[in-house]
């Protein structure tokens, strides 16, 4: 018997193209953002919004992941913004390979703020890195306030925490306290912000934190 | 299900690691799996043993160490395992903590049969 010593990353050739991703959006002065969440929590509608309202402000880009369908990139590109859909075809998440293919496709050169959109799920998105330089994780008051301790890692992974659909909170048993507790239990260093799309609570705050993200990046 | 592209990047990494001639000789592939992975042991064997069905690789075995979720902190300097859902070091309650071990996935070794 001999023993071969290999020690050697599983995601080896992930991590490497997520690596050149990094160095693509940096050279063109690009900030990315990475948003995660569980299917429907409201990533696609604050997207549209936040586009909405900083529009006029910033150039965005949005590369959209999903398992089936491009109805989220037909939703977006009323905004007359460069959206370029990935039909995952059942996949679980989105890798460096399918962001470095699909912002090929897109005309994103000029783009000051590129936001993608993971497939809906809080488990496997978080392993993969795409490049990006920010990790957002979402979830909306309807999921429970339990999310972060069920899945940890996302929340560990993540810069910021979107909660979102407050409009909500008067129907569920549901605590932003205790979400929030719950979330800076496993990152004390999460940034976060409470939201909704249908009144528009939230949003100013999340726009303007993100218009000084662009102004220093 | 992600444990499925990990097991296809496995065997694809070996089989850019070892010679096509020698893969029959693989007997052991060894994996480090840390608890804060999102890898789910069970799931990744079977995938694994799916994927090598009537290959040249049927009968390798995959071998998991799971490394445990442990953190340094940054106030006291200390090393502690602790839960994944309270990042709080156990010594002076310090939240100031830089993971240590738990999030490895990757490849250690293969062990070769010999000629």
């Amino acid at each position: 018997m001999s023993v071969l010593k290999i020690e050697r990353k599983i995601l080896e050739k992930n991590d490497q193209i997520a690596e050149r991703n990094r160095e693509i959006f940096l050279s063109n002065k690009i900030f990315t953002m990475n948003m995660l969440s569980s299917p429907g929590s409201g990533k696609t509608s604050l997207i549209e919004k936040t586009i909405l309202k900083l529009g006029g402000q910033i150039k965005f880009g949005v590369i959209e992941g999903d398992p089936q369908t491009d109805l989220d990139a037909q939703r977006l590109n009323s905004l007359a913004i460069p959206v370029v859909q990935i039909i995952t075809n059942g996949g679980c998440h989105l890798d460096a390979n399918l962001v470095n293919d699909a912002f090929s496709k897109g005309s994103f050169s000029q783009v000051e703020l590129l936001i993608i959109e993971n497939v809906g799920n809080l488990v496997c998105p978080a392993g993969f890195d795409l490049g990006e330089n920010i990790k957002v994780v979402v979830v909306s008051v309807t999921e429970g306030d339990d999310k972060p301790l069920k899945y940890p890692v996302v929340f560990r992974n993540s810069s910021v925490m979107i909660i979102n659909k407050i409009d909500l909170l008067p129907f569920v048993n549901s605590s932003i306290d205790q979400l929030s507790k719950n979330a800076l239990e496993i990152n004390p260093s999460l940034k976060l912000f409470t939201t909704s799309c249908y009144t528009d609570e939230g949003l100013d705050l999340w726009c303007e934190w993100i218009k000084n993200q662009i102004i220093h990046r | 299900m992600h444990e499925f592209s990990l097991a296809k990047e496995i065997i694809s990494q070996v089989g850019r690691i070892i010679p096509v001639n020698d893969l029959p000789q693989i007997q052991t592939i060894k994996i480090h799996v840390g608890e804060f992975s999102n890898v789910m042991p069970d799931s990744l064997l079977f995938a694994f043993n799916s994927l090598i069905e009537g290959t040249i690789l049927n009968n390798v075995r995959l071998e998991l160490e799971i490394v445990a979720l442990k953190v340094k902190c940054n106030i006291c300097q200390q090393v502690h395992p602790i839960q994944t859902n309270s990042f709080v070091c156990p010594n002076c309650n310090s939240r100031e903590l830089q993971l240590f071990s738990g999030s490895e996935l990757f490849i250690e070794s293969i062990l070769m049969k010999d000629n």
